[in-house]
């Protein structure tokens, strides 16, 4: 469907980054948004995102995982299609609620996109 | 109210041939044209004819009719004022049937009489005593300061062909004479005194009027304006059909572009191909340019159009020889920067190319070596789309909803146009390289010119919410044409706004359009589908 228009997300690249597809570079996220490292997705490790930007939702479905059943929907680049990981819509169990709303980006799929500052200063 | 107009009647029917009310059944012409009236027309057709020099012909008009061009107050007002005899004609002032006889108009008049005067005695006389005499004596009570101070002026700097015209003086006697006469007639019942060319201002404005109702009038000068027909449209060179579609694509078109001589259209997709096709031979395809390991969005032609430069999602920049459809360079930008935009110097030397990653980069366009960067990814623009003018500015669109206006000689910012509103594709005229066609989230286009910081029409219809549509100028820059995200292809009338047709074109987005600007009713159009279409104009009525 076309070339996006997307938004952009701006970062110093010191103090925060902006996480782009893996595929194409659309901004997707910042790691001021990050709610929690200690995710695990299909693909490897994950962060649970609080917003995430330029992306297409699937059709929602529950999916049952090790801390309960989810209503979930995929979540894609809406510039390249990229699968980056997927939404929490709702869960009965009362303390998962806090990732209603929130997001999961899988780290195999996605790009630190202006974090070459801080590659200068570890050299 | 009596019509004046019977003040000048000879003697009516007894002059043999009888006036126009009795020589032949008017009344259907009273029915047809009720507010015209026909002592006004008749006398129109008098100064007409002896505005063309048929005096002969306009003076037995005025005995057949008995009616006359001017009263005779008139007659004697412009005989004094055209063998110069200003006193009389002053004098006459007070009889003049003025539209508003009221002291102030009388003044003017008298002070146009007497500036006359001055000005043929400044340009006849040796020396500058009597028109001075005439300014301080006659004219100071008479005029307004600043009246005043631009004859003054005129008296220091006599040459100056700017004060000249501005204080009435057109070269000779003769002609400032007229001048005056038609100045002074302004204020003169037009009953009395038919103003100058009268019948041809009418002519004249009846065919601005139907220009302006014929949105298919592009002021084109190749054709004849005949008075004895109204002006029609002429759609025949009109391209509204699709004359052609090219099905080679495996997946969404995304951009389309005619080279500078017309010859060749490139087509960039998202299966990852550029197709070049040959316009000259019915869209044959010449070379299909594989490398791009994801969608390519945009595709530059050097000013020669040997050379392509094409975009991907990946973050290189291609450059192809389109002579023997090789890949000739590929360019990257510093830390993975996506490239979105590029467009190529006029003189083939440089390109530049643009990132939404903060950077724009100035290249050596024979060796890839990199020339100049506008602020690196911390601190440069957003760019979305770019362009490079004939006359070496580099002008971009930016995510900050602006437009920048860099000078390619200085490297430096001239002006920065705040647009308020996503800007997704950017056009520089051909015609008036500060003018730029942009189009504007998330439903119109506009006309911008750059140097006055104006806006100066805008085009609404076409829908663009959250996709990169293209628009372009085409027709001889008539008309302005964009895509559409319900996939329709839009034209306006550039000059009136309004919209000339949409056209069913593509499923899914019509994302791109591109003008051939060589043959003016071709243009293409690239979209969702898979598809390319050709417009032309539709064959049924090349045959009529």
């Amino acid at each position: 469907m076309g070339f996006r228009y997307s938004t952009y997300i701006d970062s110093d690249g010191v103090t925060a980054f902006t996480y782009g597809c893996g595929g194409c570079r659309t901004h997707l996220s910042s790691s001021n948004l990050i709610l929690s490292r200690d995710y695990r997705g299909r693909t490897g490790d994950a962060y649970l995102m609080d917003k995430v930007v330029n992306i297409v939702q699937g059709s929602k479905q529950i999916r049952q995982m090790i801390t309960g059943a989810y209503l979930v929907s995929d979540i894609r680049c809406h510039q390249c299609k990229n699968l980056v990981g997927w939404k929490y819509h709702h869960t009965d169990s009362r303390d998962q609620k806090y990732k209603e709303g929130k997001y999961i980006l899988e780290l195999q799929t996605i790009v630190k996109c202006n974090s070459k500052q801080k590659q200068k200063m570890m050299y | 109210m009596a019509p004046v107009h019977d003040l000048f009647e000879n003697g009516g029917g007894n002059g043999g041939a009888g006036n126009v009310n009795n020589q032949v059944n008017t009344e259907c012409i009273d029915k047809a044209y009720p507010g015209i009236d026909k002592n006004e027309l008749t006398r129109l057709i008098i100064q007409s004819l002896s505005d063309l020099g048929y005096n002969r012909s306009s003076q037995l008009l005025k005995t057949e009719s008995g009616l006359e061009l001017d009263s005779p107050i008139i007659n004697n007002f412009i005989a004094y004022i055209k063998n110069g005899e200003f006193n009389q004609a002053e004098m006459l002032i007070d009889n003049l049937n003025l539209i508003d006889s009221s002291l102030e108009v009388k003044t003017k008049i008298q002070f146009l009489i007497k500036r006359q005067r001055f000005l043929e005695h400044l340009y006849n006389d040796e020396n500058t005593t009597i028109p001075l005499r005439i300014l301080r004596n006659e004219m100071n009570s008479l005029s307004s300061t600043q009246d005043i101070r631009s004859l003054t002026a005129l008296l220091m700097n006599k040459q100056s062909e700017h004060l000249q015209l501005s204080n009435g003086w057109l070269k000779n006697i003769e002609n400032s004479r007229e001048f005056l006469l038609n100045e002074i007639s302004k204020f003169i019942n037009p009953n009395e005194m038919i103003p100058k060319y009268r019948l041809f201002e009418l002519l004249k404005q009846s065919i601005e009027y139907q220009k302006s109702m014929n949105l298919y009038q592009f002021n084109n000068n190749d054709r004849k304006i005949s008075l004895y027909e109204d002006l029609k449209s002429d759609k025949t060179l009109f391209p509204d059909s699709i004359v052609k579609t090219l099905t080679d694509h495996k997946n969404e078109v995304w951009y389309v572009q005619f080279s500078h001589d017309g010859s060749k259209l490139v087509s960039t997709s998202a299966d990852h191909h550029v197709n070049v096709y040959d316009v000259e031979q019915d869209f044959k395809k010449k070379f299909t340019l594989k490398g791009h390991e994801k969608q390519v969005l945009y595709a530059s032609f050097s000013h020669d159009d040997k050379k392509l430069l094409t975009c991907s999602i990946e973050p290189k920049a291609r450059i192809w020889n389109l002579e023997t459809g090789e890949l000739e360079r590929i360019i990257t930008l510093s830390s993975e920067s996506r490239i979105w935009c590029g467009d190529w110097y006029p003189n083939g030397e440089c390109f530049v190319l643009g990132s939404p990653d903060k950077e724009v980069v100035l290249y050596n366009a024979h060796t890839g070596e990199q020339l100049y960067k506008w602020g690196d990814s911390t601190n440069g623009p957003i760019i979305n789309d770019l362009k490079i003018s004939q006359d070496y500015k580099l002008i971009a669109a930016t995510y900050d909803n602006n437009i920048e206006v860099w000078d390619l000689d200085s490297k430096s910012k001239l002006t920065t146009l705040d647009i308020g509103e996503k800007i997704t594709s950017l056009t520089i005229s051909n015609k008036n390289p500060n003018h730029l066609l942009i189009n504007v989230s998330p439903n119109e286009l506009q006309i911008w010119n750059w140097c006055k910081n104006l806006l100066l029409t805008k085009f609404v219809g076409h829908r663009q919410e959250n996709y990169i549509i293209r628009s372009c100028f085409g027709f001889n820059e008539d008309v302005v044409c964009s895509g559409s995200e319900d996939g329709r292809v839009f034209i306006w009338n550039k000059e009136f706004g309004a919209l000339l047709g949409a056209f069913d074109a593509h499923n899914g987005n019509a994302n791109c359009v591109a003008w051939n600007p060589k043959y003016k009713s071709m243009f293409a159009t690239c979209g969702d589908d898979f598809l390319i279409r050709i417009w032309g104009p539709s064959r049924s009525k090349k045959n009529v």
